[in-house]
This record gives C-alpha cells, structure tokens and sequence, in this order.
C-alpha cells in the first residue's frame, strides 16, 4: 500500500462530508490509504498569485510528507490538487528547481510522488467496471450533470482529461454509479471562487449562471468534485437568488457522495445533512421512482411470461410468446412452463 | 498616445520566455481569450489587449490594472489560445511581480492574500474563521463583511465552521517558507530596478 491522502483545509472545516463521504466510498472500494503525516496548507490560490516559489515550496512540503507513506498522493480537492499537481511536475522535471525548493523547505524533498485527483484516480486505478460492481441502490431516476468547474479539468495535458473543454471522467463514474447523467455545456465554466471574497458580484453572476443551466439540461442536482464549487452553488445560493433575482433550489452534491449512495451507504453515511439546500427529498423520490419503475417493468415482465407459459401450454414452443425484455427476468416462470426450446430462442434473440 | 517602449517591452519578454516559458510576441489579437473569460465584464482592460500592452511595453500600467488582480486564474485563456500562450500564466506572474515590488493594486487582491497568508503562516491549516476576521478587518470596510454574513447562519447550524484555530505541527515550516520565499522575491525585483535605473544613467 502506498496510497497517501491529503484532505486540505477546507475537507477539514467546511467541507466535512467531501472528506467523509470520500474515504467512505474508498473504504467500500477497497483502496487503502493513510493520511499525509503533518500535512500542512497547500497555498492555494493567494500563495501562487504572491510569489511562484512560494506556491512551489508549501506544496513541495506536503510532497515530502507524503512521501513517508509511499509514492502516489491522493488530492481530493481540485485546487490542493492544481497546487501539488504543479510543484511535482516542475520539482520532478529539473534538478536545479528542486534544489532551489529545498532551500527554501526546512528538510529537503528527495522523492518523487505523484498526485492525483479523485476521480483521476477511480477511473484510472479502481475502474468502472469496479465502481459499476459496487452498485447496491438504484440511482437511475436521479437525474444529474457533473460539474468540473476550472480546476479538475484544465489544463488537460496536466489533468490528464481527453479535453479541455469536454472532461469526462466524472461523467464516467456517475453513469458507472447508475445515475442519469445530462450533457450540458458548463462543464467547466468558472463559478468565480477566488474572488469570492473580494469582489462578491463576479461570484453570484457566475455561479447563477451555472445553476440556470443545469437546470435547462434537465437536471434536479449538480454534482460537484470541489468544496470551493460547493460553497459558491450551494452555500450561497441563497444570496445568488437575491442577486439574480432567481429562486433556485438546487441541491449540490459531491462527487463521492453520489457514489457512496449507489453504494449502499445511508445518506448519513455520507452526510447529506450537512448539504445546505437539503438533497435528502430529491434523493428518496429518485430511488422510490427507479423502485417504482422497477416494479412496475417486473409486474409487465411476470404478466407477458404468465401469458407466455399459458400460450405455450396450448401452443409449446411459438418463438413470438418469448419476446420483450421480461423475458430474461421472467426466465425462471417462463423456463419451468415454456420448455428449454424456448428460453434458446429468447437467448438467441437478445 | 500611447509610445512603444522597446527597451521595458523587451526586459519583461524575456522574464516571462524564462519564468512561465510563453511569448507574448506570439499573439495576433484574436480575441478568443477575451471571448471566454468569465471575469472580463470587470476588467479594466481585455485580456488580449493585456497582451497587446505587453507587446508594447505598458508594463506599469498593466500591473497596476484591475484585470491582472480580478483575474480568477480559470485557465479558460490558455486552453483556448491558438498561439499556445499561456496567458493565465502571464496573469499570474503579472500578480507576483506587482506583489513583489509592493505595489498598491486594486480590488483588496493584497489584503486577501495578506490575510490568507498570514493565518496559514502562523496555524499551518487554514483557520477559515479567522482568515475572513483578518481579511475584513485589513479592508478596514466593515460593511463588506456585511456581504458575507448571511452565510454565518447556515456555517454555524450546518457545523462548518471552528470558530478556535489550532496550531498544526509543520507550522512552523510554513512560515518560514512565507519568509524565506517573501524576501527572497522582494530582494529580487529590487535588484533588478536598480539595475534598470543604472543602465539608464550609462
């Protein structure tokens, strides 16, 4: 095992159940992690804007703490993930920026790890076939589209995204997971998180925009890999409301929560209460409608193979009594009245 | 009238071909960058008309405009370029530079980055509690935290935020990394301005 996990500041504070919901999905996934020992800010966006070798050194030394674990460093927010993304790959590219680096750092780093993000790290380590295996609850009604914003997608030749403008990893996991995953366009538009604070009125026109067009995608909910995007689409969607003069309510979910609950986990298993625009009522009649459905497809499923098994007493082996989709579900009524023949002309067919 | 100035147009290219390894002699003013930048209706200047400044040399006047500190580094400019340059990079050394020589830039970009700086230098771990108490304390614009405390009320009943900060364990080496980086970038952009003022007086 050499799997190392940098939660950052923000999964610390407000951001608990990305943190939670994360190592859950990773428990039930079977990947083992520990956390970087003495883990400390990564800068973020100030440090890289005041001075390069200064964004460089503090990600340099998380690099170095991660490296007692082992040599690959799980970042599940995007902008830790950028920032320690960006040290590795200049640090690791030159020797003289490294020693310049270690000038710098207390302890010097001498090893090279490599960082990844979440869903980089599912699609490219676990698999979808993996993530699709897991899936215990049906989530094929809750109907969603995946929100990358700048960070996990751009620039892709770092992210390792087939697109700068079109990621997919994300969509990936979430149709492995069984949502309904829509295709919309602000994939990656900006929700303004780094001058949230400064300049208010860029964050609100933004991240309204965001909200309007998951909504004109068809979606119910956004789901999101960034506690920044997070905040600035659920946090304040309220304040966006008063200045857009909208009145969304739309719950923002994170990436691993979404998992978690195709998974099997309980929504306080991955702390859907800490959610601000509350996404429990949406994620019950979702999973009530796909079981409504569910049911619903079966009964039809039983009834044709009832009247499948009835024809074919009278009539044995008609291959038009096997057709439709019930009637591999049926197999077991179907197969007892119908006959072997029969169940082979149903194989055959599909 | 705005003048070409070869000589300071020159010294801040070649900078930028060794700090960020892009030219801004590449651009034909296409646009594209402007096109898709999600900030720009705050910009005093385009970005590509940033870029044309540089190409010209108004290197002053860039560093001290609100575009370089409204930008929100998307990266949204650099993806879309068909020159291949990194214009979200010049931004951001824009940022450093004017960091670097002190200079008093608009839109509280200093006073946030002070003020987030500050608290991880002295906790490790971001306190965002009090990060936001010394940034709007810096603003000295009490009415601005006004903005933000309609979020207090959700943070507190949600259980998001720790109002007491903790100290984490490598503290200590972040602040020194802040010191040591801080210094070393100011000693720099001096050097080179007594550099530049004695090549004018040859």
């Amino acid at each position: 095992m050499s799997l190392s996990y940098y939660p950052g500041c923000s999964l610390q504070h407000s951001s608990g159940e990305f943190d939670v919901s994360t190592r859950k999905v990773l428990d039930v996934l079977g990947v083992e992690y520990e956390e970087v020992p003495d883990w400390t800010c990564c800068g973020s966006t100030p440090a890289h804007m005041m001075d390069h070798l200064l964004a460089q050194s503090l990600a340099a030394r998380n690099l170095r703490q991660a490296a007692l674990i082992g040599t690959e460093m799980l970042a599940p927010c995007p902008s830790c993930y950028q920032r320690e993304k960006n040290a590795e790959i200049e640090i690791h590219k030159s020797d003289a920026f490294r020693a310049e680096v270690n000038q710098i750092l207390d302890a010097p780093y001498e090893a090279d790890v490599k960082v990844y993000a979440l869903p980089e790290y599912l699609i490219k380590f676990v698999g979808e076939e993996k993530v699709a295996a897991a899936v215990k609850t049906d989530l094929s009604q809750l109907k969603v589209v995946p929100y990358y914003g700048c960070l996990l997608g751009r620039p892709s030749e770092l992210t390792g995204e087939c697109d700068n403008e079109q990621p997919m990893m994300m969509d990936l996991l979430l149709q492995a997971a069984g949502a309904d995953v829509k295709w919309w366009n602000y994939k990656t538009e900006c929700c303004g998180a780094s001058v949230g604070m400064p300049k208010l009125e860029i964050q609100r026109q933004l991240s309204g925009k965001v909200l309007q067009q998951a909504l004109a995608a068809g979606a119910d909910a956004v789901v999101v890999c960034c506690p920044l995007c997070h905040v600035n689409l659920d946090l304040k969607q309220a304040q966006i409301n008063s200045y857009c003069g909208t009145n969304y309510k739309v719950p923002i979910l994170y990436l691993p929560q979404v998992l978690g609950l195709a998974f099997g986990l309980s929504a306080d298993d991955v702390m859907l209460q800490k959610n601000v625009v509350d996404p429990e009522p949406l994620v019950k009649k979702a999973v009530a409608e796909a079981a409504r459905i569910r049911a619903e497809e079966e009964k039809k499923a039983a009834e044709k193979a009832a009247k499948a098994a009835a024809r074919g007493a009278a009539k044995p082996a008609s291959s038009e009594d096997a057709s439709g989709a019930g009637a591999g579900q049926a197999g077991g009524a179907a197969g007892a009245a119908g006959g072997a023949k029969e169940e082979e002309t149903a194989e055959a067919r599909s | 009238m705005i003048r070409y100035d070869a000589e300071k147009a020159a010294f801040y290219r070649e900078k930028l071909s060794e700090r960020v390894q892009t030219d801004v002699r590449e651009c034909y003013q296409c646009g594209n960058c402007s096109a898709g930048c999600p900030a720009a209706f705050t910009f005093d200047y385009t970005p590509n008309q940033v870029m044309r400044m540089l190409q010209v040399g108004l290197v002053e006047d860039v560093l001290k405009s609100k575009a370089v500190q409204l930008c929100v580094q998307c990266l949204t400019c650099t993806a879309r370029c068909p020159r291949n340059i990194d214009i979200a990079g010049i931004f951001e050394d824009l940022k450093t530079v004017a960091t670097a020589q002190e200079l008093d830039v608009p839109e509280y970009a200093k006073t946030f980055n002070e003020a987030f700086m500050g608290s991880i230098a002295r906790y490790g771990r971001l306190p965002e509690f009090y990060m936001m108490g010394m940034f709007f304390l810096g603003t000295r614009k009490p009415a601005m935290a006004m903005g933000d405390a309609g979020l207090a009320i959700p943070m507190v009943t949600k259980g998001k935020m720790k109002f007491v900060p903790r100290k984490a364990k490598g503290a200590g080496e972040v602040a020194h990394i802040y010191k040591k980086t801080m210094d070393k970038a100011r000693a720099r952009e001096k050097a080179e301005a007594k550099a530049a003022k004695s090549g004018v007086a040859k």
